[in-house]
């Protein structure tokens, strides 16, 4: 079964939509901007932190299980494909040092942007992002699409169960059996998304979905002084990033130079600090 | 008004047209039941006065539909102020996440004033009863539940006609009676309803339909008329499953804000025996489904006590079994039978599940089993193109490849006309006599009465038994 939105009573659940959206969102750009081996592993702890605050480790985990033998194939594949001119010797195995010096950053972009983005499925409520975007119909018809999300993470147990009363071993076997077991939800699941799709469009047509124009959820809560603090500070640590990679260093060099030994300057521990802001969480 | 003038619709890439040279005339305040078999084109005729059809379909119309003077073809944002529409299926219509925001949906696409949104959900949340489900997500709340959730969301905007299509077939009779008592009382209040259904309604008006034409209703009263059960085939009294000191709990379902253990089953003991029939009834939510799922294993269903199946070399417990294991014993199909089929052909669906229970001589069992459930012409015919009672026989097909001889059914008739639960009994009854046993969950009480079915009702998660269902 895939992890579903749930409110586990952690102030991080009880944030704004808009300042997670803007947390994930400057995560996952930082970690696009930056290449820099020690900063994506702090980006990367950040993650987890705010995941753990928000007491979602557990699904956070089941997710970035995946997302890590995702990342266990890559490097896989750039060990193999990638030319190396300088070899590490590792109990006797030759490894070559420039495709796994390419592959870690893009592992560990891989897994920061996943990262964020399940802590933004887990952590914010579906609805509060339907009541605070409605005001544009487009963005309404996208969030709408957050609703499918529970909707076809409970049609894939039931065809689960369905295949496993035609006889269908899903839950035994290796782990290639497995998958290819689960290759087989596929079809049923997409055949029925789509009819599903379809009914639930016919359904808002008779409620007049086409005369809505520009109207706010009844239900929408604007954010708190507070929360648009939090929210700028999501903002202004992209800008941070984004000054230390971009920027000459010399303009700049208290902010932007790095410490020595660590590669890292102020500017980059400093929007560690701010990202990790979000950790203070919204009112209970 | 509603006018209805010599009206013929055919869907795109449809051949025969869904509905042909109609006239009805609905006035003010009435309570028209639209009767029908599946396919008669009730479900069309309501699209069309809502403007459904042909904006949302296309294809091709002729002839024309007014309300109040203003016609479907040019009007429609306007007449769907007050136009009411309720379609058949609740989990398919239901477009946000949470139940107050579904009942605010149509009204906010109207425009209205947030704090009259408010009022307004206030009201109507506690005219249908559904007051403590207002902050609940929609993806928690059960299939009744669902449907008030939805009649609630088209009502609150006050629409002067409601169009309702078989708003009670997934309902318990508890519920279904409420539902009608309410609708009356709006028409009451001077709200005009056309209600389609499959069987006799209880509005001022009825208007019988055939082919997409309007028919003698007298016709569909033979159709209709009650039909003789078939006779109780319980005669060897062989023991084919037996479930004793049976519990099952949800850990968790799907969706909630907060983990809980929800006991849905207690202490259940279950006998059944070659050629019997064990009906489960209950209210929406008593657990019929979850006790069907418990005897199959299937893993969200959490389970205690004892299930044991005739093997054929006797009894055995199969409680450490897993589902597809179990499933060389019984064949369970739940409520969707549309699920069940994926396949481009029939044949190819049935072929799947007799690979997977590594059955030999495919072409004979699946030309047997087609013939078995009165299915031989649609062997190449894609399965998703089927009717909901071929659909129904189809998904059961995909299931009982092994020779199961116990059979599982849960709302076997949902969506079905008498003609076509007539089939479905007609092919249970020649499995009875075969020496099968099934257990089948239903609201449905006609199919529990043709087949002389041994009720047991779950209260409190305990099912009672209430012997022979007589009707």
């Amino acid at each position: 079964m895939l992890p579903v939105y749930r409110d586990t009573g952690s102030r991080i659940h009880s944030l704004h939509p808009f300042v997670i959206t803007a947390f994930a969102l400057s995560v996952f750009s930082a970690s696009l901007i930056s290449g820099n081996i020690p900063y994506l592993c702090l980006l990367l702890g950040v993650t987890v932190i705010v995941a753990a605050s928000g007491r979602i480790l557990r699904n956070w985990a089941s997710v970035m299980r995946f997302a890590l033998y995702l990342s266990l194939s890559i490097f896989v594949i750039d060990l193999i494909i990638l030319p190396g001119n300088t070899w590490w010797n590792i109990y006797g195995i030759p490894i070559p040092v420039e495709p796994v010096m390419v592959s870690i950053p893009l592992i560990l972009r891989l897994l920061v942007s996943i990262s964020s983005f399940v802590i933004l499925s887990l952590t914010v409520n579906p609805d509060e992002i339907l009541n605070a975007t409605s005001g544009s119909k487009i963005m309404l018809a996208v969030a709408m699409g957050t609703r499918l999300y529970p909707l076809v993470a409970a049609d894939e147990a039931e065809i689960e169960d369905i295949m496993r009363v035609r006889g269908v071993e899903i839950d035994t076997g290796g782990r290639v059996e497995k998958i290819r077991n689960r290759g087989l939800l596929l079809l049923p699941l997409l055949t029925g998304s789509l009819e599903r799709g379809l009914n639930m469009a016919e359904s808002m047509e008779a409620r007049s979905f086409s005369e809505r124009k520009g109207v706010v959820s009844a239900f929408y809560r604007p954010p708190t002084g507070y929360e648009k603090l939090l929210l700028a500070l999501q903002v202004l640590s992209l800008f941070l990033v984004f000054s230390w990679v971009f920027i000459p260093h010399s303009l700049f060099p208290v902010l932007l130079v790095d410490f020595p030994g660590i590669g890292l300057s102020p500017a980059a521990l400093l929007s560690i600090l701010l990202y990790l802001s979000v950790i203070a969480g919204g009112e209970r | 008004m509603i006018e209805i003038e010599s009206l013929t619709y055919r869907y795109p890439e449809r051949k025969k047209a869904a509905l042909n040279r109609l006239n009805l005339s609905v006035s003010e305040g009435d309570f028209l039941i639209i009767r029908g078999l599946s396919g008669s084109g009730k479900t069309t005729l309501l699209r069309s006065v809502n403007g459904i059809v042909p904006h949302f379909y296309g294809g091709h119309i002729s002839g024309s539909v007014s309300v109040d003077g203003l016609s479907t073809r040019y009007d429609t944002q306007q007449i769907r102020k007050t136009v009411g529409l309720l379609f058949q299926d609740p989990e398919n219509q239901i477009v946000m996440s949470s139940v107050k925001q579904e009942m605010a949906f149509a009204m906010e696409n109207l425009n209205f004033e947030r704090s009259e949104i408010l009022n307004r959900i206030e009201y109507w949340a506690d005219a249908l009863g559904i007051s403590h489900l207002l902050e609940r997500r929609t993806t928690e709340i059960s299939g009744g539940e669902k449907q008030r959730v939805l009649l609630a969301s088209i009502l609150a905007p006050g629409p002067k006609y409601l169009l309702l299509d078989e708003p009670a077939s997934q309902l318990d009779n508890t519920t279904a009676d409420r539902l009608m008592r309410l609708l009356k009382n709006l028409n009451r209040e001077g709200v005009t309803l056309m209600l389609s259904t499959h069987g006799r309604g209880k509005g001022n008006r009825q208007f019988c339909m055939e082919g997409g034409a309007e028919a003698d209703c007298a016709r569909l009263d033979s159709i209709f008329k009650r039909k003789e059960p078939i006779p109780s085939y319980a005669v060897d009294n062989r023991l084919l499953l037996q479930i004793s000191g049976f519990g099952a709990s949800y850990d968790n379902p799907a969706g909630n804000r907060v983990r809980i253990k929800e006991r849905v089953i207690n202490n259940a003991n279950l006998d059944l025996r070659a050629g019997e029939v064990i009906g489960l009834t209950g209210m929406n939510g008593s657990g019929k489904s979850t006790l069907l799922k418990g005897i199959m294993g299937l893993p969200r269903v959490k389970t205690e006590g004892i299930v044991r199946v005739n093997t054929g070399k006797g009894m055995a417990i199969i409680n450490e079994l897993s589902p597809a294991s179990r499933a060389r014993y019984i064949a369970y199909l739940g409520q969707y039978p549309g699920a069940y089929l994926f396949h481009d052909t029939l044949e190819e669906e049935i072929l799947f599940s007799l690979r997977n229970a590594n059955e030999s001589d495919a072409n004979r069992r699946i030309e047997e089993i087609l013939e078995r459930l009165f299915l031989t012409k649609y062997g190449h015919t894609n399965p998703r193109d089927l009717s909901t009672g071929e659909k129904e026989r189809a998904a059961l097909a995909s299931v009982l490849v092994s020779g199961q001889r116990i059979i599982l059914l849960d709302e076997p008739t949902r969506g079905m006309d008498p003609a076509k639960r007539l089939a479905l009994v007609n092919y249970l009854s020649g499995e009875l006599r075969a020496g099968k046993g099934v257990i089948v969950a239903s609201h449905d009480t006609e199919l529990l009465r043709l087949l002389s079915a041994d009720i047991y009702e779950l209260r409190k998660g305990e099912p009672i038994h209430r012997g022979r269902y007589n009707g």
